[in-house]
């Protein structure tokens, strides 16, 4: 026999390595590359004792997804709906980072931070009017791009103001309370922006996103100072 | 769901909470039941979660919701298991804790016949961060690299935890089974 038929007859009588679990259950769940997962099937045609682990794999993921969901008992959605109205929100955040409220109407939006300087950003009134609800709406959403602000309209209000102060406070006039006249044009944005999930409710679930900048405010752009109402 | 009438369609508004809810709900339960076990605790897993969500919406990093959604529910249910078993180890009797087949209401009783009763209570014979990972793997359909995210471990750990995790559940479904069968025999 010569020297490469010595070697290639010598390699192929190694016994073939068996599957590391970890290797087993990425199989299963379908977390191999496409060439580890084709040489993973070849290797469980062969070996009982891999197909055998791959089955037990199987069996348990299968049971589990069978299993039928749980669903919400009655009652507990309605308390889930209350939470706006029961929870106490903080009233200051330490990183001086933006705040999402809630409207009287449902609706989540954003606010700025109230002790913000004047004259550090963008004049506010620079960005469309909040009145013209269209503040978010550029370039909106595209996949889980992070809507820029299209002009951050700070107001300041803190939190527990918007939720306590009610319809008026963006209402036809967009003043709240206290509030300096802030917007040199008039607007009446009570400086609040609609906040932005950059994933659409609802979708399957995606993938994480590594941590990205706050979505929609930008905060040196604010001008804030509204008393703080709590 | 569109908030305002726009003809912009291509527009992504802002949910009302009143969405968030409807929309989150029941998966944020159906988690929190796989890991608790039981109506009571994922009752309040739920509610706790949403609780978070509203409170913490100012410091909320774009991703995914529904990741964030993850993180938080699993967290809350380690949080209460390291809880409870603090207190068990220094001897005082818990009484957060539910014993099974005491209290229960009817949507208790409901589940444990009909809602394969077998498979949460071997579920809940997983410790529980290997509980975690299958639930998350095979209730919530995760991928390896969210898995990891949510519980803040790396691929390898997520996959040994999967692997061994499933490995006990199978073991303890064929006991009850046997049992089961021994039983009608």
């Amino acid at each position: 026999m010569s020297t490469r038929e010595q070697r290639t007859w010598t390699i192929s009588a190694l016994p073939e390595a068996h599957l590391a679990p970890e290797a087993v259950v990425a199989f299963v769940d379908g977390e191999l590359s496409l060439t580890a997962h084709d040489r993973a099937a070849a290797h469980m045609a062969r070996c009982p004792l891999c197909a055998a682990e791959m089955a037990v794999q199987r069996q348990a993921r299968a049971a589990v997804q069978a299993a039928e969901a749980p669903q919400m008992p009655a009652g507990l959605l309605a308390v889930l709906r209350a939470i706006p109205s029961d929870t106490d929100l903080p009233s200051s955040g330490s990183d001086g980072s933006e705040r999402l409220a809630m409207t009287a109407d449902g609706q989540l939006v954003a606010v700025q931070r109230p002790d913000r300087a004047f004259g550090t950003g963008p004049m506010i009134g620079s960005s469309r009017p909040l009145g013209s609800g269209n503040v978010l709406r550029t370039g909106a959403f595209h996949g889980r791009r992070a809507v820029q602000g299209a002009g951050v309209v700070a107001a300041g209000l803190m939190l527990g103001a918007l939720a306590m102060v009610g319809p008026h406070v963006l209402g036809a006039s967009g003043q709240a309370p206290a509030e300096p006249s802030v917007h040199g044009d008039g607007n009446t944005s009570g400086g609040v922006l609609q906040a932005n999930f950059s994933a659409p409710l609802g979708n399957d679930v995606q993938p994480p996103q590594p941590p990205q900048a706050p979505a929609s405010l930008t905060p040196h752009q604010t001008r804030a100072s509204l008393a703080r109402v709590h | 769901m569109p908030m305002a009438d726009s003809p912009d369609e291509d527009m992504w508004t802002v949910p009302s909470w009143e969405d968030v809810v409807r929309q989150h709900g029941d998966r944020v339960y159906r988690l929190a039941y796989r890991l608790a076990g039981n109506q009571h605790d994922a009752e309040d897993i739920t509610q706790e979660t949403f609780i978070r969500v509203f409170k913490s919406l100012a410091s909320y990093q774009p991703g995914t919701f529904e990741g964030w959604l993850h993180r938080i529910t699993t967290n809350i249910f380690l949080d209460m298991v390291r809880r409870r078993s603090r207190v068990r180890m220094n001897g005082l009797p818990d009484d957060t804790d539910r014993l099974a087949g005491t209290d229960l209401s009817p949507e208790d009783v409901y589940s444990k016949t009909h809602l394969d009763p077998d498979l949460q209570a071997s579920l809940d014979e997983l410790a529980p961060e290997f509980k975690a990972a299958v639930v998350l793997c095979d209730v919530e359909g995760l991928s390896y690299e969210e898995i990891g995210a949510t519980l803040g471990i790396k691929l390898g750990t997520v996959r040994s935890r999967i692997h061994r995790g499933r490995q006990a559940l199978r073991q303890s479904l064929e006991r009850r089974r046997a049992l089961v069968e021994q039983g009608a025999g």
